[in-house]
């Protein structure tokens, strides 16, 4: 399977090892708005996002969403599975058209053994997991919510952002980003509204879309000022 | 012997490490236990209006197990169908990610996750959303008060609890002033625990008319348990959520109550046909007749098999519900029989049932259900995890046929030793 090598985890794999896992390794395609994986679900796969972008998200018993992260190109997820053996602890969506690679997590053991350095590459995702729920848990304590939604525009942007001719395309809907920034999606509308009076960004069904990436980042700084 | 009993419940009103319902449930024995309660309620009996062909109940020598071939065949098909949805337990995991995988996903969208939220119901996982957490809420304040409305019908009444229980008309006003003093208690949530121990003293005291009655009325433990774990600040809670160990405890006490309220049915044949026999509807249930193996109004032992056939499927469903396999579809399935039996087949008098009804709305809308067989699924994932089918197989198939056998076909031929003629 080709690309794999360009994926961040198996970046210091031997040639044979990554065509070793190639061969192990299985691509599959999801439509926009497809649930790759529930919550509970058994954790049986890693999942590589190759082209796309996901929202991992938790469900309460009320049914509300929190968006816990948006994936892109070159991220893994499903990870916690591997390493604990429990049912998922989260669900994953797709938010576009998005393409992964799915590696059995008995085939990432058998890999792990030969090549350690690839649950070192495991653990440095699931700490960068870790380092964004700590400032997630501080940004709820202390920012508001026009700064929360800045700041995970800018992180999708710089994750799964499009080029397009109108600028930067980040398939993210006021729901998601009200589900990432624990708001009501009415309030998230409304920033996003603001935002795009002020020409930071254009909202469209389903996508928002960035005419000037380094202008938000100053809003953003602006804001944190 | 007063004396004793009123130093007991001092000792344990005292006592504040004690269980938090040993006191009042001192006190409500002591009440009925010591000669206050006067009164008795009849068990009314639905007379038989033609009698029945008791050989078939009996010993048949030189038949398998010595029971008529169509009294073994009912219990066999019972066997079957426990064993069945034993086995699909098991491996109901494999089964729904096969279909979320194959077909769910590449439909995506809302019919996929209607499809999963649906799956999830059927194989009592939690289902996560807002209508249904919603109902979940108000099933649990229905199920709390319901009791309520009941003691208050019953009263209005002049019965205990249901119509059968009609009260002497000596000490009636005594027991409905009772059941009205509970009511209000429970209607306004006040000291669960003390409503809980009420309602298990008076239960206890049913055995004084014998031990079917309270086998008959076991069911309302089910509340009991829920109250009697519930905190003495219960007026000041807006209890909107039953956790997880009082959820699996209204499970068992549930379960069980329908699975003994089945064998009595099996146990008490004349009672049952006599119900049949004045309310004729009930010899129509496509369950009941699929367990009876045909529905022909001329088939000799039609209401002989349908009393075993019936007894067995409320056995089935208590039993299920019990250990907590596919809990969710057997209080379903339980609750449309009790609706139906209450708006169609009995009427009014029934209205009672709508505290069953309640406690499965509890089980069918609850995100808590816990599995009895959990251990043995334990295993099973481990065997599928390691790729060992044969031994997964074993697991499966051994725990299917021999807890589904063992529920049955024991007490079904022990029971036929029992001549219940003359009940």
């Amino acid at each position: 399977m080709d690309g794999l090598d360009k994926v961040s985890i198996f970046a210091k794999l031997s040639k044979q090892h990554v065509d070793n896992l190639g061969k192990l390794a299985k691509k599959e395609k999801f439509g926009k708005d497809t649930t790759i994986f529930f919550q509970d679900d058994r954790s049986d796969s890693l999942y590589i996002v190759v082209s796309g972008a996901v929202k991992v998200f938790q469900t309460a018993d009320d049914g509300k969403e929190r968006v816990l992260n948006t994936l892109g190109p070159g991220e893994i997820f499903g990870e916690l599975g591997l390493l604990d053996a429990s049912g998922r602890s989260a669900s994953v969506g797709t938010l576009e058209a998005t393409e992964v690679v799915t590696i059995t997590n008995d085939d990432l053991r058998a890999l792990v053994k030969s090549s350690p350095e690839v649950l070192w590459k495991i653990v440095e995702a699931l700490c960068e997991r870790v380092r964004q729920l700590s400032t997630e848990t501080l940004d709820l304590s202390f920012r508001d919510v026009p700064y929360r939604i800045l700041r995970v525009l800018i992180a999708a942007t710089a994750k799964h952002g499009q080029l397009t001719d109108a600028g930067t395309l980040v398939s993210i809907d006021a729901k998601t980003l009200a589900g990432a920034v624990n708001c009501g999606a009415d309030q998230a509308m409304r920033v996003l509204k603001r935002l795009n009076d002020r020409g930071l960004l254009r909202v469209d069904e389903g996508h928002v879309i960035i005419p000037d990436v380094p202008a938000l980042t100053r809003a953003l700084e602006f804001e944190e000022s | 012997m007063q004396q004793d009993i009123l130093n007991g419940v001092r000792a344990a009103w005292k006592d504040r490490a004690a269980s938090r319902f040993t006191a009042p449930l001192t006190f409500v024995l002591a009440m009925l236990g010591g000669g206050v309660a006067v009164a008795h309620e009849r068990f009314v009996k639905h007379n038989l209006r033609f009698p029945l062909k008791y050989e078939f109940f009996g010993r048949w020598p030189g038949k398998p197990l010595g029971l008529h071939p169509d009294h073994l065949m009912i219990g066999i098909r019972v066997v079957a169908i426990l064993g069945a949805f034993f086995a699909i337990w098991f491996i109901r995991r494999s089964l729904t990610e096969f279909v979320e995988r194959t077909f769910l996903r590449k439909v995506g969208g809302v019919v996929q996750s209607w499809g999963h939220q649906f799956a999830c119901f059927l194989t009592d996982r939690p289902v996560r959303q807002k209508v249904y957490h919603s109902l979940g809420e108000w099933a649990v304040i229905l199920f709390l008060r319901s009791p309520g409305l009941v003691l208050m019908f019953s009263a209005t009444n002049d019965s205990l609890v249901m119509p059968s229980y009609p009260l002497d008309p000596a000490s009636a006003s005594i027991f409905k002033f009772a059941q009205v003093g509970l009511a209000i208690l429970i209607l306004t949530q006040t000291w669960l625990p003390l409503c809980g121990a009420m309602i298990v003293g008076t239960w206890l005291y049913l055995f004084r008319w014998g031990w079917m009655v309270a086998i008959d009325a076991v069911p309302v433990l089910t509340v009991a348990v829920v109250y009697c774990t519930s905190p003495w600040q219960s007026h000041k809670l807006p209890i909107t959520k039953i956790n997880a160990s009082q959820m699996r405890l209204l499970r068992i006490v549930l379960g069980f109550g329908f699975l003994a309220l089945g064998w009595l049915k099996v146990y008490n044949h004349n009672l049952v046909a006599g119900v049949a026999d004045n309310a004729p509807s009930v010899l129509n249930d496509p369950m009941v007749a699929m367990l009876m193996g045909t529905n022909d109004p001329n088939y000799l032992w039609r209401r002989e098999a349908w009393v075993i056939a019936f007894g067995l499927a409320e056995v089935m469903s208590g039993f299920m519900v019990m250990i907590g396999v596919f809990t969710r579809l057997w209080a379903t399935i339980m609750a449309f029989m009790f609706t139906k039996l209450m708006l169609v087949d009995f009427g009014w008098d029934e209205i009672p049932h709508i505290y069953p009804i309640a406690a499965m709305l509890v089980v069918i809308f609850s995100n808590q259900l816990t599995s009895e067989v959990d251990p043995i699924e334990k295993l099973d994932l481990e065997a599928w995890r390691a790729g060992k089918p044969i031994k997964r197989f074993l697991i499966v198939g051994t725990t299917a046929l021999v807890g589904s056998v063992l529920v049955i076909i024991p007490l079904l031929y022990l029971i036929s030793f029992i001549d219940r003629t003359a009940m």
